[in-house]
């Protein structure tokens, strides 16, 4: 955190007590890390900022602000009806993610049988293995359980994650194993002790990997796409994608980045305001 | 202190955990009886809200046909419409209908996917440059939402150069003639989009010089003839020998913009894309046809056929051909065609009262009726995006100084070859 602040604003302008040429040599060194911190995030950023800029910037003549181009974009799809989907399906898997995550992650780290190997590498193959690799063989299943067209279809194959077993399972193999022994000496049985002692120490880690999950499939399009057919049952990126389309013909950035705004506004908020907790739990989490 | 936190985790996850098993409830069927429900898959190839163009068309189609409802369903681009229809084939639950490219048409026959349409095509009344030509003796495709390939020009800055604004260049070498005297006005005398899918607007200039890309059969190319080398030369000539095209890639999504902020005083494009244009220039816009080599006009056709899709029931495969013949009508096909700037796909559709008011209104919309009647066949082939790549990447390679015209045709040909090897067998 200290470096950040330092990096992000602060500047090393007080009078310092230390010889001329030790202080000015680290002032150069700070500015120079700043600038070059400064370029990274410039050009991190300037996507967004563009986004920003073309949406309620672009066409209102100079110096103006306007809500035309979101209001004309949010014309195009129906964005109230595709936002409550992606609520539902992002944090509904979200939690089922975690839960399985939770529980799958307790018993890899806290338990031997045999086999345990092969299964934990199983969790890291379902990591490497992307779903369009399997996705026929998916469509096939959900077919069989009528679940295609529904957000429960669009979930379910997501409903395991590897990274979410895997992150919890070294989150538990972190908590020293006497503490487990002082809560059982204190009358706690199996699952007062996975409640009361393992869980909160993950909790960065649920963090960290709720922040994979949610921006993954706030995004993710091309499987929801293609299991689903109504609006019941599609996100939002669907309505993006609805004005993103332009082979046959010149695109209007204006609406293209409007639709943009609508799509990563409220992730961008949220990540904006949790930055620091995010920031942390990353660090704390993926060392496995 | 981890107390508070993790009541939040946990509050979350059961609220969520409660939506979840909400959303499990599967989506209310809207079946009634005695209605046939038909499952129509569309992709969305130009900017605005055409979404909601077609939904407003099918339900047209909904209200006037008791005992059919066609289910419009949006899904994507075409890349991402051929994926859909190609997993939901392989999944067992293939679509009935679909707009899907006119070129997609040799690899949906090789997947068993589609049914030949014959007899819409044939009393369809379409403009032959639209179907032709026919594959393994049958029309697969009826004419939904197709372009050209023309050409726009600034008259504004026409006029300024002392050009006659009432036509565009009629050849190659008024082309560089106008474009040397538009430079003069401190923007590039013309543009030609070269990212993604070039062989596009590449195809006319190679037509024109002599020979198409593709052969009729699906398994021939023509890369290296002499007309798409004489064609990339051209191409080239305008950057570096000319100096009236920005050397280098450009791309397609940015040309119609240099040409609206007057970056550029003409461009090849769409037709696709005139809506736009004319909606967005502050100036006088003229549209004409393709220039030509010496003197022949060509050009290209692109865009999206009505497929109907194979182990359908019986009375859905009749609803479909009514759906299908509906949409391709000339009432409808006027229709479509004004509100989202594709070609009116059939004389007959040319005729009809409300077209001819937007023929009047905008003059420029005619161009690419017209262009019809010098319109080539669009390279199509088996395997066709890998073939597509094979071209896109030749020709850019050229454009980006990276490899020679004659190497990379020649490469580009064998490369093609090799890939359609295994279909000249069948």
């Amino acid at each position: 955190m200290a470096v950040n602040g330092m990096a992000l604003g602060m500047r090393p302008g007080k009078p310092s007590t230390l010889p001329h040429h030790v202080a000015s040599r680290r002032t150069w060194r700070a500015r120079l890390r700043q600038a070059v911190l400064w370029f990274v995030a410039c050009v991190w950023g300037f996507p967004t900022l563009w986004v920003l800029y073309e949406t309620f910037f672009a066409g209102a003549g100079r110096f103006g602000f306007t809500f035309a181009n979101l209001a004309q974009a949010w014309q195009v799809a129906p964005f109230g009806r595709y936002y409550l989907n992606t609520l539902v399906m992002v944090f509904g898997l979200l939690a089922v993610q975690l839960l399985f995550g939770a529980v799958v992650g307790f018993v890899l780290a806290r338990y031997d049988f045999p086999l345990k190997s092969v299964i934990t590498l199983i969790f890291l193959f379902q990591v490497v293995v992307p779903i369009y690799a399997v996705m026929i063989q998916d469509y096939r299943m959900l077919s069989s359980l009528h679940l295609l067209n529904t957000m429960a279809g669009v979930m379910l194959p997501y409903t395991v994650s590897g990274i979410a077993v895997l992150s919890f399972r070294q989150a538990f193999r972190s908590v020293p194993r006497e503490l487990e022994e002082a809560a059982r000496l204190d009358g706690y049985g199996t699952f007062g002790i996975f409640r009361r002692v393992y869980l909160p120490q993950a909790i960065p880690a649920a963090l960290a990997f709720a922040v994979v999950s949610v921006t993954y499939h706030w995004t993710d399009f091309l499987w929801p796409m293609i299991v689903t057919n109504t609006d019941n049952a599609r996100p939002v990126v669907v309505g993006l994608a609805m004005m993103a389309q332009a082979s046959e013909s010149g695109m209007q950035w204006n609406l293209l980045a409007a639709g943009t705004a609508i799509v990563i506004l409220p992730v961008l908020i949220l990540f904006t305001l949790a930055t620091r907790r995010i920031l942390a739990a990353f660090a704390a989490t993926f060392n496995w | 202190m981890m107390k508070a936190p993790y009541k939040a985790v946990a509050a979350l996850v059961s609220a969520s955990g409660l939506a979840a098993v909400m959303a499990m409830a599967p989506a209310a069927s809207a079946a009634k009886r005695n209605t046939v429900e038909l499952t129509f898959y569309y992709p969305v190839g130009v900017v605005g809200p055409l979404s909601q163009t077609m939904t407003t068309l099918v339900n047209r189609f909904n209200q006037t046909h008791p005992g059919i409802h066609v289910n419009a369903v949006f899904s994507g681009n075409y890349q991402q419409t051929l994926a859909k229809v190609e997993t939901a084939i392989q999944g067992g639950n293939p679509p009935d209908v679909a707009v899907l490219n006119h070129t997609a048409q040799f690899d949906l026959i090789h997947l068993q996917a589609i049914e030949p349409l014959d007899d819409v095509v044939k009393a369809g009344g379409f403009y032959p440059a639209l179907t032709q030509p026919k594959v393994q003796g049958h029309f697969w495709g009826v004419p939904f939402q197709r372009s050209t390939v023309v050409l726009y020009y600034n008259k504004d800055a026409f006029k300024k150069a002392g050009l006659d604004p009432s036509h565009g260049p009629n050849t190659w070498s008024e082309l560089v003639a106008d474009g040397q005297k538009l430079q003069k006005l401190g923007m590039s005398g013309i543009e030609i989009p070269s990212d993604g899918t070039v062989y596009w607007e590449f195809e006319p200039f190679a037509t024109e010089a002599g020979h198409n890309l593709g052969g009729n059969d699906g398994v021939h190319v023509y890369f290296n003839s002499a007309a798409a080398k004489t064609a990339l030369q051209f191409w080239m000539d305008l950057s570096h020998k000319y100096h009236v095209m920005p050397a280098g890639i450009l791309p397609w999504n940015n040309v119609p913009t240099d040409f609206e902020n007057q970056k550029t005083a003409m461009i090849v494009h769409s037709s696709g894309s005139m809506a736009s244009i004319l909606q967005n220039a502050k100036f006088q816009v003229g549209v004409s046809f393709m220039p030509a080599y010496k003197s022949k006009y060509r050009t290209g056709v692109g865009g999206g056929d009505l497929y109907l899709f194979k182990g359908i029931p019986a009375d859905h495969r009749a609803a479909a051909l009514t759906f299908i013949k509906w949409m391709s009508a000339p009432a409808q096909a006027a229709w479509w065609s004004i509100r989202t700037g594709y070609v009116p796909t059939s004389p007959q559709a040319m005729q009809q009262p409300e077209m001819q008011a937007h023929i009047k209104q905008v003059p420029q919309a005619k161009v690419p009726v017209d262009q019809l009647a010098y319109a080539q066949p669009e390279l199509s082939t088996y395997q066709l995006n890998q073939v597509y790549d094979v071209i896109d990447s030749a020709i850019q390679s050229v454009i980006d100084g990276q490899s020679t015209i004659a190497a990379a045709l020649d490469k580009a040909q064998q490369q093609a070859d090799a890939i359609l090897a295994p279909y000249r067998m069948q």
